[in-house]
């Protein structure tokens, strides 16, 4: 196995609202390797956004804050470094591609010059010809022609900026690049060419990929890993193998698997997962899906499972405890 | 970002109104503004029961001129008359202007706003253009302009404010029925079935009513300031009836050896001025919590 | 973009017109008799009506109307009708002053007014937030006409340091100027802080500090250009604000500018001086408008010219 880049160990993450604390991340723990490609899966609101800002420590100023745990990566505790320390680490080690590639791009300045910016962050020694040559080529990479790089973004379609999105993200050569479902604002044939090119751009640079996604057709298709994500916390990990076999799976990611269509079977309707993820203003004390879950036993109510772990597929779960058969 | 809005799940149980008070209540400054103007309109209305009418006008020579004491709270001014009884009874014409003003304006505002906005088309174009034409000269030149065609007076200056003040109101009117008119939720409601005038009232006109409350609201501090500066400048009311902007006219040339003669009325135009925009901002804040930082 | 310009001001062309149409009819409906009130009751009847002739006043209203702005097109804004004065002469030799005292206090509004918004939104719920806000409340709110009748009484008439009235020299202007932008000053920091507060919570912005860019560069490279698209629309807009504001504060200081020519016109029903302020006003507030739109264009690439 490769060598360990991130190490997240039982992060809590809060909102301070005027109105109530909102408990976002409550104990995840995650590891990711050099060149591995994650999926994170999860419904809205699961706090999959909230760990990515988290890593890069751009939580919103004064609400957002680290409670607890701690996030190593490569050997920097980043919870503990300074804005010094995350300036180097942003952009350059770790990059982000973002949800909304309308919003996400600064209307008013050109996009060349939106990615020229990095290098000059980054590469202060590096000549200006050098940062154009180099902007030419990763716009050219992503399938954007150098000579548009003096357009403004809305002079580009969705799907376009979004790939300037990935340039940006990619010219510096990160080692961790954290993409927070980047193809979701976008037109579904649009999407397949987008994963497509960052997988591609992954594998070339060898980059770290963690694609933060509700859609587990497309962890099926370009992951190796998957995370699923519920309330804050990792409720089941494994190979995209061990998940997707389905033959062992978490209550709610069977749940998950019911509410997509699936054309293999012949069933003829979608089985929803009843209910609503508890309300992160007022977590429940024992496992959070308990209360939505087919399976709940009474010590769900009370305790919080532990995480099961068999080979490379581990599951938070108290069904696997000992039997460790299928939901 | 997005549990933040599951966060605020937990206050769903409260109505819209209901919200809204609730957000205005937790703005100090608006609450203190409230507090401050609901006081002086129940100190002016009041004026009667402890103030003698005649003390407003009657004059006294051997009384010139007496720094703020114990009889006479603010003192009195180069007639001999009581300060106190001028600024008190002068906010009652300051203010009841400035409220007749705003609620003419709005009258008309409204009425062209809300028929620009729900029409559209050619009638729109027409009154905006309109609109356009009352505001291209600024507020305070085209009611001195229409003073100096009535002539001078208290009605002709509320007149010439109104007309004024109407095309801000219409444009916010208008604007506000347009945005919420292409808004995703009364298409559902069309979908459904939902008739026009249970449309306009049940979707349209309370999410328009906001962004008018907050004009008026800013409106009526702003009108309150045209009236004192019309006062000061000799043409709007004519002393000497007592309005504050008026009264600081009187007493201009002794107010650098009595300051207070100056001080006293400004600040009550400034006070109610204040507390009108901390009311508007509080209430623009409790309608659309985004605009809040 | 020439296109642009030519059809903002044709379109200008109606509402001066509009504006100028409503206030001739009105102050010639307007009851009492000019050449009476010119000339006063005691004079023999023939003079008034020979003064009516003379003003025009028996032709109806609207051929008096098209008569006035023939002229004002060829640049001829008429005499006034109680001292005889050309008016574009007397209006030329005031403005001047006007504009002297607009520009000292657009500049005062712009370069104190959207530092200090910045500085607030920068160290937003800090002390200096809070005092530049609650600073910028009180001088929204303060009458101008106030303001600079109690700064003339204590710093020109008890301490000296600036001549109370006039405008005789530079240093004539400064108090007339600061009184004058108080309210936009205060105006510009709220809208400053709110506007930049508003971008930082913007997509892009987070975006430009996942680049790994210092907070310094997040906020003048990316937050403050963009935070300031609304300002430069509202000093276009407080143009006419201003105006208002210049005819109360040139009373105080007693400057001899466009102000108390009008103040006297509109107290005496002086048509003629009244009518040319108007055109000329009208007609500056269009094209101020016009300027700032295209500045607009300029710093907003999103925004093109639609011709």
């Amino acid at each position: 196995m490769a060598e360990k880049l991130l190490e997240i160990e039982n992060l809590h993450v809060q909102y301070n609202t005027d109105e109530a604390v909102v408990h976002a991340i409550n104990g995840l723990s995650l590891t990711l390797h050099k060149g591995e490609l994650l999926g994170l899966v999860g419904e809205t609101g699961a706090g999959k956004t909230t760990l990515a800002l988290s890593i890069l420590k751009l939580l919103p100023n004064q609400v957002g804050e680290i409670t607890k745990g701690s996030i190593n990566y490569d050997g920097i505790d980043i919870v503990a470094a300074d804005n010094r320390t995350m300036r180097d680490i942003r952009g350059a080690k770790i990059a982000m591609i973002f949800q909304d590639p309308m919003t996400s791009l600064n209307p008013i300045i050109s996009v060349g010059k939106q990615i020229h910016e990095v290098l000059d962050l980054h590469f202060p020694e590096m000549s200006k010809e050098e940062k154009e040559k180099k902007v030419d080529e990763i716009l050219s990479l992503v399938g954007i022609q150098a000579n548009r790089k003096d357009d403004y973004p809305h002079q580009f379609s969705g799907g376009m900026r979004q790939r300037i999105g990935i340039a940006m993200a990619l010219v510096a050569q990160p080692e961790l690049l954290l993409a927070d479902e980047p193809t979701t604002a976008l037109d579904v044939t649009i999407q397949a060419q987008i994963l497509q090119l960052m997988k591609q751009l992954q594998q070339k640079f060898n980059t770290a990929m963690i694609l933060i996604t509700h859609d587990l057709g497309v962890v099926a298709e370009f992951c190796e890993n998957v995370a699923v994500v519920y309330s804050g916390e990792i409720i089941e990990k494994g190979s995209v193998e061990d998940i997707f076999a389905r033959t062992k799976n978490h209550p709610y990611t069977v749940g998950l698997f019911n509410s997509i269509p699936d054309l293999t079977t012949d069933a003829d309707r979608l089985v929803p997962i009843p209910g609503f993820m508890p309300d992160p203003t007022n977590l429940p004390s024992g496992c959070k899906f308990a209360e939505r879950c087919p399976h709940c036993m009474e010590k769900c109510k009370e305790q919080v499972p532990p995480m099961i772990t068999k080979g490379t597929h581990s599951i938070k779960c108290f069904l696997f405890e000992e039997k460790g058969g299928n939901a | 970002m997005t549990k933040m809005k599951e966060g605020k799940k937990a206050l769903s149980n409260k109505s819209q109104l209901g919200l809204i008070i609730f957000r205005f209540k937790k703005n100090k400054l608006a609450m203190f503004g409230l507090g401050v103007i609901l006081l002086l309109i129940i100190m002016c209305i009041a004026a009667p029961l402890y103030i003698d009418y005649e003390s407003v006008y009657k004059q006294s020579m051997a009384d010139r001129f007496i720094t703020p004491c114990a009889e006479h709270i603010f003192g009195t001014d180069q007639y001999g008359r009581d300060l106190f009884a001028r600024v008190i009874y002068g906010g009652r014409i300051s203010l009841l202007a400035g409220l007749i003003v705003v609620v003419i304006a709005l009258v008309i505002g409204v009425t062209l706003g809300g028929v620009a906005g729900y029409f559209g088309g050619r009638v729109d174009n027409i009154i905006m253009r309109i609109c356009d034409i009352f505001m291209a000269v600024p507020r305070m030149l085209l009611s001195m302009a229409v003073v100096s065609a009535l002539g001078q007076g208290t009605y002709k200056m509320l007149i010439a404010l109104s007309i004024a003040a109407f095309p801000g109101f219409a444009r916010t009117v208008r604007a506000s029925i347009m945005t919420i008119r292409n808004q995703e939720f009364v298409e559902a409601a069309k979908c459904c079935g939902t008739s026009s005038a249970r449309i306009i009232f049940k979707h349209v006109v309370p999410n328009g009513l906001g962004p008018v409350i907050v004009s008026a609201t800013l409106g009526l501090g702003g009108t309150i300031l045209a009236i004192s500066s019309l006062g000061f400048l000799g043409i709007g009311v004519a002393s000497p009836t007592p309005e504050w902007g008026t009264i600081l006219a009187e007493n201009r040339t002794n107010i650098r050896i009595y300051p207070y003669l100056g001080l006293i009325p400004g600040a009550f135009i400034a006070i109610s001025v204040m507390c009108l925009n901390f009311i508007g901002d509080g209430l623009r804040d409790a309608l659309d919590p985004r605009t809040k930082n | 973009m020439y296109k642009y310009i030519l059809k903002r001001i044709a379109m200008l062309i109606p509402v001066v017109i509009g504006i100028t149409l409503f206030i001739f009819v009105i102050m010639s409906l307007a009851p009492g008799d000019p050449a009476t009130l010119i000339l006063g009751t005691d004079v023999p009847y023939e003079e008034i009506l020979a003064k009516r002739e003379e003003l025009g006043l028996n032709d109806p209203i609207l051929v008096r109307y098209a008569r006035y702005m023939w002229g004002v097109i060829q640049g001829d804004f008429g005499e006034s009708w109680y001292s005889g004065y050309n008016v574009m002469a007397e209006f030329l030799s005031r403005i001047p002053n006007t504009i002297t005292l607009g520009l000292l206090s657009i500049a005062i509004a712009t370069f104190i007014g959207i530092p200090l918004g910045i500085i607030a939104s920068v160290r937003q719920n800090g002390v200096i937030d809070y005092t530049t806000l609650v600073l910028a409340m009180l001088f929204s709110s303060l009458p101008a006409f106030w303001f600079g009748l109690m700064a003339q009484v204590y710093f020109s008439l008890r301490l000296g340091w600036f001549p109370a009235t006039g405008a005789d020299s530079f240093k004539h202007f400064i108090l007339p100027a600061i009184t004058l932008a108080s309210g936009s000053l205060a105006g510009n920091v709220r809208l400053t802080r709110t506007s930049m507060l508003e971008v930082n919570k913007l997509d892009y912005v987070r975006t430009a500090r996942s680049k790994g860019a210092s907070e310094r560069r997040v906020i003048l490279r990316h937050i403050l250009r963009n935070g300031l698209l609304p300002v430069v629309t509202s000093i276009g807009g407080s143009f006419a604000t201003l105006i208002g504001g210049a005819i109360v504060t040139e009373s105080v200081f007693a400057i001899p500018g466009v102000a108390s020519l009008l103040i006297n016109a509109v107290k005496i029903r002086d048509v003629p001086v009244v009518m040319g302020i108007i055109v000329v006003i009208a007609v500056s507030v269009g094209v101020v408008n016009l300027l700032v739109d295209i500045t607009y264009a300029f710093i907003d690439p999103r925004v093109k010219f639609e011709s």
